[in-house]
């Protein structure tokens, strides 16, 4: 065989090796993304109360604090009733959220000076939560099939294992271009999250502490989101969460915001 | 006035009756909240050439809100009062809500008074037309007063339909003689009496009892919000004048109507689209030896409203484009003429809102609503918002009307008297600022 016929086998060899390696490393990250998936479910209802801290780049503190319900709902996307308690002036505003798989969410928003209920759009997920370094993107339902997932091998952060894993959200309203997760072998949660912006920039990353289990299932106390292009931080807290809470479809209707 | 004062007795009862929900029973858990806010509110005109109107505002205003669970019932209280040094026909205390109510799946009753909000669109509400209104806030969307009524909502399917009773024909709020956002003529130095209602049995009175009664179904449908009503009450938007030939006084008349109506809101991706529409046939009243009715009179309208909100994301912040447009729909004239409280006929809407979605939750409005039957009469309005720390916040309006009552060269005075829609408040260009303390 000659040598140019031995440099083209070898690197057809090398190139099919390399796609083999690649489609292997998409449905490995996609199982352990589906697996996670079906760890962190089943917990049929969710309350809880949260606060917020946000911290700008000269280290001023502002709080928000908000309650928190949400259901499984099967063959559907999770319902939730997030309610604004703090600051004062928006205290008692609710946003209802129905997720849907494969389309957009459905969502209303209670106005409670005025006493409106407002259908709106959920279209804009790139938008900041409440100021904060959250977007509605990051706090919605993350479901599986939001992303197309890649295993980037494992590693050990915090002295955690984990497995780092890529994924690239499918919606082209998301505002990143893609998000790198080390996800906890144990937990089934990320640890951390990179976030890259739209020009493939690193902008913020979060990270999650304070692990703790609820009934089988694993939660962390705090997300922690620091925006590497504006230095500015957002820490957000569960001060108390019940899973397996005693709520049922009825509390998640569009009426029920009125309650 | 007597009916700024009765609600602040029955306000001492609301208190009286949540306190006695306050009372703790063993096993059953119960939750009272309440919040309130303390506001300045400023407001300057520009000044106009007619010496009783009052062009400057500066006022003490407070929001009390009380709520109480004690499953399955629950209690809510929400006043309003306002303390005005400039302009004391201001001066108000107002129940917005006061009202006890019952739960139990899938049926809910409240007794008292209640703030309805029936609209769909943002600058038109044919639809929400329940509540009696408070005509010397906000030219725009005037503030709503509680209506006592008896509610019984039954949910089914994916929404509810519910019924109300009102017995109590409670009176809107009219601006005084000295307002600048007063719809009655200013040059003329006519006293303004009392309102009067005309009833079921079409006789004009001030009686406070009426039977009155609605019924509304709310349904969601996929992506749309619809929703279906009818009511027979006496409207509190619309007031012809009549003479009180007893007095001398002119004195707005309310008529009784029957309307039927809906809404509907659907999102189609971005875009929210949505639609409101009220038909009223109304109760003309019967001859009265002491009321001398006016020549206008009410006539039979369709009031229609459809809008556009178009959203999309900028930066951290949200702007939302807001078309809407309203048509008055009369059968046995061309053209409306009664003189109703409200400014738009048939008028279109061109706005922009911004959200900046910051610590502060900064918000920009601006609109213009130009009329349609004649494009020189338009009113911009604009609003700024913007939370100081974390209990204070800053709220700045400014509403600019240039609407020339069409007097051919006859006066002002006669101007006044011929003008309809927008022209009620041609000039009344505002600008006041709210500054709110909230706990």
């Amino acid at each position: 065989m000659s040598l140019p016929r031995i440099l083209l086998f070898a690197s057809a060899a090398l190139l099919s090796a390399t796609a083999v390696a690649a489609a292997d490393s998409a449905a490995e990250g996609l199982a352990i993304a589906k697996r996670c998936d079906a760890a962190n479910s089943g917990f049929g209802s969710e309350e809880a109360e949260l606060e917020m801290v946000l911290i700008n780049a000269s280290g001023d503190r502002v709080k928000r604090k908000l309650a928190m319900k949400s259901i499984e709902v099967e063959d559907e996307g999770d319902r939730s009733m997030l309610t604004f308690l703090w600051p004062p002036d928006i205290k008692g505003t609710k946003l209802l959220t129905h997720g849907r798989v494969g389309k957009s969410d459905k969502q209303w928003l209670y106005l409670s000076a005025m006493r409106r209920v407002k259908r709106i759009s959920s279209r804009n997920q790139s938008g900041a939560f409440m100021g904060s370094e959250f977007a509605f993107e990051d706090l919605g339902g993350q479901e599986v099939s939001k992303y197309t997932w890649n295993l980037d091998g494992e590693e050990t952060l915090e002295g955690r294992a984990a497995w780092k894993l890529t994924r690239v959200p499918t919606s082209r309203r998301s505002g990143y271009s893609k998000q790198i997760v080390w996800m906890d072998k144990e937990y089934q949660q990320p640890l951390r999250i990179d976030f890259y912006d739209r020009k493939q920039a690193l902008l913020k990353t979060l990270t999650a502490k304070g692990f703790a289990r609820h009934g089988k299932w694993w939660r962390p106390k705090t997300l922690e989101v620091v925006n590497h292009q504006t230095h500015k931080k957002s820490i957000l807290e569960w001060t108390e969460r019940e899973l397996e809470a005693d709520l049922d479809e009825d509390e998640f209707d569009k009426d029920a915001l009125e309650d | 006035m007597s009916g700024r004062w009765l609600g602040w007795r029955s306000a001492l009862a609301a208190a009286a009756g949540l306190c006695l929900l306050a009372v703790p029973a063993e096993g059953k858990k119960l939750k009272v909240k309440s919040q309130g806010q303390l506001s300045i509110e400023g407001r300057v005109f520009q000044p106009d050439d007619i010496d009783r109107t009052q062009d400057t505002g500066l006022g003490l205003a407070g929001r009390l809100e009380a709520n109480a669970r004690y499953k399955p019932f629950d209690g809510q209280l929400r006043l309003f009062s306002r303390v005005d040094a400039l302009d004391d026909t201001r001066n108000l205390v107002a129940i917005e809500e006061l009202y006890l109510g019952f739960k139990m799946k899938p049926v809910r009753v409240r007794v008292g008074y209640q703030l309805l909000n029936w609209s769909a669109t943002e600058a038109f509400h044919p639809a929400d037309m329940l509540n009696a209104r408070n005509y010397d806030s906000r030219l725009e969307n005037p503030d709503k007063l509680g209506e006592p009524m008896v509610e019984v909502q039954v949910r089914f399917w994916e929404g509810n339909v519910s019924a109300y009773y009102m017995p109590v024909r409670r009176a809107p709020i009219l601006p005084r003689a000295a307002s600048r956002l007063s719809p009655f003529p200013k040059r003329l130095d006519v006293p303004l009496g009392d309102p009067l209602f005309s009833g079921r049995d079409r006789q004009i009175g001030d009686d406070w009892l009426e039977h009155q009664w609605a019924l509304r179904i709310e349904q969601t449908l996929g992506d749309a919000d619809l929703s279906l009503h009818v009511f027979q009450h006496v409207d509190r938007s619309q007031p012809t004048q009549v003479v009180d030939l007893f007095t001398g006084d002119i004195r707005p008349l309310f008529h009784f109507v029957t309307q039927v109506g809906g809404t509907w809101q659907q999102v189609f991706g971005p875009v929210v689209g949505k639609l409101e529409v009220g038909h009223r046939e109304f109760g003309y009243p019967d001859p009265s030896p002491r009321y001398r009715l006016t020549h206008r009179e009410m006539l039979d309208h369709t009031q229609i409203a459809a809008g556009l909100e178009f959203g999309w994301g900028i930066g951290q912040g949200e702007g939302t484009l807001i078309l809407e447009g309203q048509a008055m729909i009369t059968y046995d004239e061309p053209k409306l003429a009664t003189p109703d409280l409200g400014p738009y006929q048939r008028d279109a809407l061109l706005g922009y809102r911004h959200a900046f979605n910051d610590t502060s939750s900064t918000r920009l409005q601006a609109g213009v609503i130009v009329d349609l039957e004649d494009p020189s009469e338009w009113m911009i309005a604009a609003r700024f918002e913007r939370r100081l720390g974390d209990v204070w916040s800053l709220e700045a309006n400014l509403r600019a009307i240039m609407a020339e009552p069409d007097d051919a060269g006859a006066g002002p005075e006669l101007g006044e008297l011929i003008a309809v829609g927008l022209e009620r408040w041609n000039n009344a260009n505002e600008l006041n600022l709210t500054l709110s303390r909230f706990f």
